[in-house]
């Protein structure tokens, strides 16, 4: 076969090249990070301003380019339009709060300054995951993103939470990544293809597809739903959550949720959402299944919790069920999908700012911040106590704050689109959660100090973090027709 | 039987044995292995998927999975070493800190 036919080089134009801009500017930001890290007694902050300044670059030219013309590379596999350079930005300012988050607690708690160059190459891997439409380019990206992230979780060195955190997340996500390649083979071998839409057509041409498409797309199925942490597959979760470093678990709970979330919908709504195919309907019972019990078994083992990071993890479980309620109303409106992104983007940004709050309160090698050791942490620390407030009512869904733009756009797009019951399961578990939330609050505020009391560290990146956070999460709750008008006129 | 389906047959043998190293085996080291068996298989899978389809796609994947997989089995190594320095052993009953 002549080499060339069947791999043309084609050189790249002058507007892929400015759409590819942002991502290039991360990859190289992370290897300078690297080199800028090696310095012996001032590398952490010579790799943070490094990072810093590459992912602000890159966010400047994500926002640029947000208009450009849009543009299929590699023979259609990656897709940078408008909406997906949307959410690579969205990524982007994820990644630019993780990194500020992560400058002075790396010193508190011993990471090495390769993290900052770890944040970036898991970025790297996002942005490809979001903008890709090839099963096998999107388990590429989600590699480059995982392997990242293992290192991260298991980066303080001396502290047996993070060893263990970190070879749970190693193996349970090895066996996950396993499965989506296996899954896509057999996909692949059923349909032959890997791209998304061609996969659409050829399931769209054909009612009875062979048995090998339907194992694949379940073993797809379940790694997706594995790597969100959804109900049956969230076993790693509250564990890697509380194990790994404070900073580490917000960009976790951010970025990658965010992420794997997006993944989870382009799948979902190409593979499983197709009327023609009948047998797809138990798939599409899984997930709602799944999302019924994600939504109760979270909301009520969080109840149980004294810890506040295991607690915010097993909310994060509730979330996503409240993300999959989302997910599965895309199966009848289109509308639903941009709810979806917009209650991500939101919980996103108080999911990241509520944990830069526990990070400034606790010590080093902490597992855990018990609830009685932020007894009158409000009147003694009113800015920071407020902060952790806002986000909390946020994720609680209280209006006045992002939180409750998003659940409220989320919960009446499934309405419209007819999903009662689940509606209704949520809306009641919400209510629950409610709960635990004020309960933080409660303590905050209510409660006299003790010896116990957690002391104030004085990070500078954290209060930072906290700071944008909040100023996101106050800004969407309150002027939110802004950002609902962008992503409608977006995802057009 | 043709060969196409015997190595599908085969692929997924592998897959089931990988999987059910990663659930039963107490020792990582051996999980770690489990785990490359569960890649493999998906390799085999897919280079006969694409042979029997005529479809050079799936076989120039192989390549990118390899290094991802040598690249996993570098952190998965790596995540050992500091499991041992932690707990003294690499046993996945000896790492039981986290519980709720």
């Amino acid at each position: 076969m002549d080499l060339n036919s069947a791999f043309p080089l084609v050189a790249l134009t002058q507007s892929e090249v400015l759409n590819l801009l942002p991502l290039f500017t991360i990859s190289f930001g992370a290897l300078f990070s690297l080199l800028a890290g090696t310095n012996k007694t001032k590398g952490r902050g010579y790799a943070f301003i490094m990072a810093f300044s590459f992912i602000v670059l890159a966010v400047i030219q994500g926002g640029y380019l947000i208009f450009s013309s849009d543009i299929t590379l590699l023979g259609g596999t990656l897709t940078f339009s408008p909406f997906t350079k949307t959410l690579n930005l969205m990524i982007m300012f994820f990644a630019l709060i993780g990194v500020v988050l992560t400058y002075g607690q790396d010193l508190k708690e011993g990471l090495l300054s390769e993290i900052y160059a770890l944040i970036l190459f898991a970025t790297a891997g996002m942005i490809l995951m979001v903008s890709t439409t090839h099963l096998l380019f999107m388990f590429i990206a989600l590699e480059i993103m995982s392997l990242a992230v293992y290192v991260m979780v298991a980066m303080r060195r001396n502290s047996q939470f993070s060893a263990e955190a970190g070879l749970k997340y190693f193996i349970l996500g090895g066996v996950a990544s396993a499965l989506f390649l296996y899954g896509t083979s057999l996909v692949f071998g059923a349909l032959g293809s890997f791209e998304l839409s061609n996969l659409e057509l050829a399931l769209r041409s054909t009612s009875q597809p062979s048995f090998i498409f339907f194992v694949g797309l379940g073993l797809i199925l379940v790694a997706m739903l594995f790597k969100v942490g959804a109900f049956p597959f969230h076993g790693w979760l509250p564990d890697v959550y509380q194990g790994a470093a404070t900073n580490v678990t917000a960009f976790m709970g951010a970025a990658v949720k965010f992420t794997a979330f997006i993944a989870l919908a382009k799948i979902a709504q190409n593979l499983i959402f197709i009327e023609t195919v009948p047998n797809l309907k138990w798939f599409q019972v899984f997930i709602w299944l799944s999302a019924a019990a994600s939504m109760i078994y979270g909301n009520f083992v969080a109840i149980s919790q004294n810890e506040i990071k295991r607690m915010l993890s097993f909310s994060t479980i509730a979330h996503t069920g409240y993300l999959l309620l989302g997910l599965y109303a895309m199966n009848q409106s289109e509308e639903s999908g941009q709810s979806l992104v917009l209650y991500l983007f939101f919980y996103a940004l108080s999911n990241l700012g509520a944990f830069a709050i526990i990070s400034l309160f606790e010590e080093k090698n902490q597992k855990d911040l018990h609830i009685e050791q932020i007894a009158g942490l409000g009147m003694k620390h009113p800015v920071l106590g407020t902060l952790f407030t806002i986000f909390l009512l946020s994720m609680a869904g209280i209006p006045l704050t992002s939180g409750f733009i998003g659940k409220y756009g989320l919960f009446s797009s499934a309405v419209s689109a007819g999903e009662i019951p689940l509606v209704i399961i949520a809306v009641l578990t919400s209510v629950v959660s409610v709960y635990y939330y004020l309960r933080v609050i409660v303590y905050l505020f209510m409660k006299e100090g003790t010896e116990d009391t957690a002391i104030y560290q004085k990070l500078t990146g954290a209060s930072v973090a906290a700071f944008l956070s909040a100023a996101a999460t106050l800004h969407f709750g309150l002027f939110p027709k802004t950002i609902i008008h962008f992503i409608k006129m977006i995802a057009k | 039987m043709t060969n196409e389906i015997l190595l599908q047959l085969l692929s997924a043998f592998l897959f089931t044995m990988g999987l059910l190293v990663v659930l039963l085996r107490r020792d990582t080291i051996m999980i770690l292995m489990g785990i490359e068996l569960l890649l493999n298989a998906a390799n085999l899978s897919l280079v006969a998927f694409s042979k029997s389809s005529h479809m050079i796609e799936g076989q120039v994947q192989v390549f990118f999975i390899i290094t991802i997989a040598a690249a996993e089995s570098a952190i998965g190594l790596s995540i050992l070493v500091n499991l041992y320095r932690n707990f003294g052993s690499i046993n996945t009953q000896s790492a039981t800190t986290l519980k709720g």
